[in-house]
């Protein structure tokens, strides 16, 4: 695997057992994704797209295959070093937001840094410095339903963000916002892979959401579709 | 923010369930430590009885109070060889400006009741007492809960009875402390008792005498209008206490059905709350949080609410046990340390098994899942 090479999925496969039938999500996925690529997963409803983003993740465990992070092969850490592992190199972007409703939007952002040995002040200069990168400095103490969809989006950009990981995993980030804040949330994604080389991987239904990023793929029945002129080895 | 600060904004996010499951919790507390100090009351009661001491009553008593024993064969029983001492003790049971507040009034000869029982004047004087007929010793406890002070005069039950405080008292046997001493023909000539008494406290000079003295004083009054019966004092002392134990006993079953209810609910309450953040341990578990950290903090969170609904419920035992200071006049009150133990042990519990299982289901669901639950 080259160094330009963040991430690399290798004949990954992901099958269910349902009412004693085994079904298969995932068959034989291939994928590399650069470091600093925008990659954007489209694919239909039931297609597999969240769930080869959750075992990218490290949500989810494959079947069978290997997933292999800047280096690692996350399929063989225990439950304990993959927590660990997804708290320092995974950004996840919910379409729900996944904001903690008890928590303000700077403690929302704050809260994977408890994981890692960081005083507190550090901390929250850290989340500070999150929201103001995602356009959210004025509202850093607001909870969650005192925000709009947008700004929890944001907030939840930031909180994806706040732990420098090596790459922002997005699902369907735009699903649950009107168009005006889809398209803020777009360009803010934008502007991170494009200013500060954030690799990116989204997964979205949204066509105009896939064009914005530098390579698109798609799944279809589990499997991996190159699309013509991707920067994507499929 | 830490993770502390998230369990207690996890614990006031919805404040009417938090105060109606550390109420339930409380009232459990408030309950178990209530009846757990009055059984230590009794315990400490019994404990203070005198193995070397024989209690001589009536034969078909009906009340501790009401039973009376003749004084004519006291230089009999005070003449056998293995008998120290003995002394009758007269006792009346009189209301204090309320029907609620009892007072233990003992009628007795200072003198011979020190032969028996282990008796020191504190504030005034003996002398002050032995003066006055109408003059009384008050125990240091009920002197403190009714303010009553040396030189004051009280008056009991309409002024049936009237003394004048002549000192406090502390005493060995704690039973008296929370009673009041009084001249024994002052009080028997109040109740037209004269040459009776209540009961008849025996010393032994020899323990192992107590059952053929206890014979042998039956016998003497077998013939007597009032035959007697002689048993240890500590036995006598767990007689006395019979009716109210039986009290207590069934009164503690039903508060302790009723209490159930609210154990339940609090349980159910604390149970319901960990399994609608099932997302939210989703959520804690994709940012890295691991699962026994979370298992932790709904644990914790649980432990917290118990123990403030616990400490709630404790802290008013205290004060209504403070107030009350005895039950009946007679058993002390107070919160004992195993009762605080205990009502917080069992706060806890109640608090534990509303968690446990389903923050252990919450968190050994896959992350996928937990995610996919709606909020």
């Amino acid at each position: 695997m080259s160094d330009d090479v963040i991430l690399s999925v290798r004949s990954v496969a992901k099958q269910y057992e349902r009412g004693g039938q085994s079904v298969k999500v995932l068959e034989g996925i291939d994928l590399e994704v650069e470091r600093g690529g925008y990659v954007a997963l489209m694919g239909p409803s039931g297609s597999g797209k969240t769930t080869l983003l959750n075992i990218i993740g490290g949500l989810d465990s494959a079947s069978s295959g290997r997933v292999i992070v800047d280096g690692l092969e996350i399929g063989a850490l225990d439950d304990r070093r993959l927590a660990a592992w997804r708290t320092a190199n995974i950004g996840f972007v919910f379409q729900q937001y996944n904001l903690l409703p008890v928590l303000t939007a700077v403690e929302n952002v704050e809260l994977p840094l408890l994981l890692f040995r960081m005083t507190k002040e550090e901390r929250r200069a850290r989340a500070r410095a999150a929201l103001v990168l995602v356009g959210l400095s004025g509202r850093e103490h607001h909870l969650p339903r005192q925000l709009s969809g947008g700004e929890e989006q944001r907030t939840s950009i930031a909180r994806a963000l706040v732990t420098d990981p090596k790459l922002i995993i997005a699902d369907e980030p735009t699903g649950n916002l009107d168009a005006r804040a889809a398209a803020n949330v777009l360009d803010l994604l934008e502007r991170l892979n494009r200013e500060l080389r954030k690799t990116i991987l989204m997964v979205t239904h949204d066509p105009a959401a896939g064009r914005r990023a530098r390579t698109l793929v798609r799944l279809q029945k589990g499997t991996l579709l190159p699309e013509a002129g991707a920067e994507v080895t499929a | 923010m830490s993770f502390l600060s998230l369990i207690l904004r996890n614990l006031t996010r919805n404040r009417r369930r938090g105060v109606l499951m550390a109420s339930g919790i409380g009232v459990a507390a408030f309950v178990i430590a209530s009846l757990l100090s009055v059984e230590a009351g009794f315990g400490a009661l019994i404990g203070s009885a005198d193995d070397t001491l024989l209690n001589v009553r009536e034969k078909a008593l009906a009340c501790p109070v009401t039973g009376r024993v003749f004084d004519s064969d006291l230089a009999t029983i005070a003449g056998m060889a293995a008998v120290r001492d003995a002394t009758g003790v007269l006792r009346g049971l009189y209301s204090y400006q309320d029907k609620k507040n009892l007072v233990v009034v003992n009628g007795v000869d200072l003198q011979a009741f020190r032969g028996v029982k282990d008796v020191r004047v504190l504030e005034g004087s003996e002398s002050a007492f032995t003066a006055r007929p109408d003059a009384a010793l008050v125990g240091r406890p009920i002197a403190s809960q009714y303010g009553w002070k040396v030189g004051e005069t009280v008056s009991l039950l309409e002024d049936r009875l009237r003394f004048q405080i002549a000192g406090t008292f502390e005493a060995a046997d704690k039973s008296y402390e929370t009673g009041v001493l009084v001249h024994k023909e002052y009080l028997a000539r109040l109740k037209h008792d004269e040459g009776k008494s209540t009961f008849l406290i025996v010393r032994l000079k020899d323990p192992a005498a107590l059952a053929s003295v206890s014979r042998a004083i039956d016998a003497e009054y077998a013939n007597h209008p009032k035959p007697t019966k002689t048993q240890s004092e500590r036995v006598a002392r767990e007689r006395e206490l019979q009716d109210f134990r039986e009290l207590r006993r069934m009164l503690g079953l039903m508060v302790l059905a009723a209490i159930a209810v609210s154990v339940f609910g609090a349980a159910n309450g604390i149970s319901m709350s960990i399994r609608e953040r099932t997302r939210e341990v989703g959520i804690l578990r994709s940012l890295g949080v691991r699962r026994e950290q979370i298992l932790g903090m709904l644990i914790s969170e649980a432990a917290l609410l118990a123990l403030a609904g616990g400490a709630a419920g404790i802290g008013l035992a205290a004060v209504l046990l403070a107030t009350g200071r005895t039950l009946g006049g007679m058993i002390p009150l107070a919160l004992r340390p195993g009762a605080l133990g205990a009502s917080l042990g069992l706060a806890l519990l109640i608090g534990l098994s509303g968690a446990v299982l389903p923050a252990v289901r919450a968190t050994r669901l896959s992350i996928v899942d937990a995610l996919k639950l709606a909020d």
